[in-house]
């Protein structure tokens, strides 16, 4: 018998980057919703209304599918501080895997979603795959809020944290129990806001050194930015610009 | 196979895929600029003056407009992130002058690529690039007003921005409006004054109704509110008065996606 892991994995979060922000929503715009004209500025693409977020991601073919048939929205808990991140420790409270303890592989910040790795799991048996049975195991979400507890490194028991400021001006996390710091672990670091894994990309032909990044060039001067480039280029501006009218 | 027309500018890129793979035989245009294997005749091969035309170090004329020939019909290029502003602000006006043009040269590259792929119905690889050359081209104008900014308050006391004044409008509601640039005084132009008249007594029974309008639009959100600050409180009863506020924001944000006019925003 064989087993498969879940291959697709969803990711979203509802802390973006600026750019990839506008992208996503861009797509989703495109792919739900209605044209309608807008009187004087043309022809607007208007999207859904309540964007529902699921395992798969906006931008797949999955994701969008789910948009077209759902029609309400589950009521989500708002959290004002995060505490659970990718990579840290955690107990599961229920379910069969009761007690155990696991890593935290993915996280959905608009549903209060992770998944812990190999917890929590559904089997299905599929059709035979060259002549033997196919088992396949998928992870199922767990709520971050209830369903699940981080674990204090002093005494690997279950604790609730706080955030606290240490006399540095740092911001750590600091179980009530024990009064430990937990430190982010360094899964959590490891990715960009647009999900590129910073330890795996390596440099193009298009990016810049990290030298010519960090290299300061900057010097004030009491020069306009205009000023300062008709200097440089040995540019020449006699001419005077006539009177206008701002209202 | 016939195919009807299809606008694919307004199908979203995973739709695009989805045609591709249940339609594998489209080809529209196979005469296509992918097809070009011969080298193009430019203008540099006919006359040697125009050499010291370029600034740049190496020479590729008319195809600087195309992407690379390696990424062409790939399936992943992989690039890395846009310039953050405070990497920025470390460069000197110069530096920002020539990294302006570079973005440019580069937005330019894509949206010749992006036509190149949609006359032959592909999917453009890594549509996110145009999005990145984007938002590092608004932080360098960003950078450059704050400097702006400065020099203006160092000298005269105010930032160079247009004012935001209350302007009364042709309907008589009173609006904020940014002053612009004319060549003319404000008696002497006859557009601005057919669209700020002064204020006159048939406008007051349009006001009323609008300013009603507007009060019943205020009241039917703080229903909408309440009501989902209601059932917010059925289900996590431990909620505080301050979690319920941040649970509005939240579903107000989700709403603010769909409704903006800017395609690229």
């Amino acid at each position: 018998m064989r087993i498969s892991g879940n291959s697709s994995r969803m990711r979203v979060t509802r802390v973006l980057c600026n750019y990839f922000k506008r992208y996503v929503e861009y797509e989703m715009r495109q792919s739900s919703g209605v044209d309608y004209k807008v009187p004087i500025y043309g022809w607007v693409r208007k999207g859904k209304r309540n964007w529902k977020y699921s395992q798969f991601h906006p931008l797949s073919a999955q994701g969008q599918m789910i948009n077209k048939t759902s029609k309400e929205n589950d009521l989500v808990e708002p959290i004002k501080d995060w505490k659970i991140f990718r990579g840290d420790r955690v107990q599961v409270l229920i379910g069969k895997d009761k007690g155990r303890h696991g890593l935290v592989n993915f996280i959905i910040k608009e549903r209060n979603w992770c998944y812990v790795e190999g917890l929590n799991c559904e089997y299905k048996l599929e059709e035979e795959f060259e002549g033997q049975p196919l088992l396949k195991k998928t992870e199922k979400p767990l709520l971050v809020t209830s369903e699940v507890r981080l674990v204090d490194p002093a005494d690997n028991e279950p604790t609730d944290i706080e955030w606290k400021y240490t006399e540095d001006g740092k911001k750590v996390r600091v179980s009530v129990r024990s009064g430990r710091i937990l430190p982010l672990p360094a899964a959590a670091e490891d990715y960009y806001d647009d999900f590129t894994q910073i330890s795996s990309y390596k440099d193009g032909d298009k990016d810049t050194n990290k030298e010519e990044l960090q290299r300061v060039t900057f010097e004030p001067s009491l020069k306009s930015f205009e000023e300062d480039i008709f200097n440089q280029m040995g540019i020449k501006e006699d001419r005077k610009p006539g009177k206008t009218y701002w209202y | 196979m016939s195919l009807t027309f299809i606008n694919i500018r307004t199908l979203s890129n995973a739709t695009r895929q989805l045609i591709k793979t249940s339609l594998p035989g489209v080809s529209l245009h196979p005469t296509s600029a992918f097809n070009v294997h011969h080298k193009r005749p430019t203008i540099c091969d006919k006359c040697i003056g125009c050499s010291s035309f370029h600034t740049s170090s190496k020479n590729y004329d008319l195809m600087e407009f195309f992407d690379d020939r390696a990424n062409w019909k790939e399936k992943e290029i992989k690039t890395g992130r846009p310039w953050n502003i405070d990497e920025l602000r470390i460069k000197s006006n110069e530096d920002l002058h020539k990294l302006w043009y570079v973005l440019l040269k580069e937005r330019n590259m894509l949206f010749t690529m992006e036509q190149i792929y949609d006359d032959e119905v592909l999917t453009v690889p890594n549509p996110e690039r145009k999005w990145k050359v984007d938002e590092s081209m608004r932080n360098i104008v960003e950078v450059i007003q704050e400097r702006e900014r400065a020099i203006n308050m160092l000298e005269t006391g105010e930032t160079g921005d247009p004012k935001v004044r209350k302007v009364m409008n042709f309907l008589g509601m009173i609006e904020d409006r940014t002053e612009k640039e004319y060549l003319v005084p404000k008696s002497e132009n006859p557009e601005y004054q057919l669209l700020h008249p002064k204020f006159e007594k048939w406008m007051m029974k349009y006001l009323k109704l609008y300013n009603e309008k507007q009060l019943g639009e205020e009241q039917q959100l703080k229903k909408t509110k309440r009501k989902y600050q209601e059932r917010l409180k059925k289900k996590f009863p431990h909620l505080t008065q301050e979690e319920l506020e941040l649970g509005w924001e939240q579903k107000q944000e989700e709403a603010k996606k769909f409704s903006s006019y800017n395609k690229y925003d």
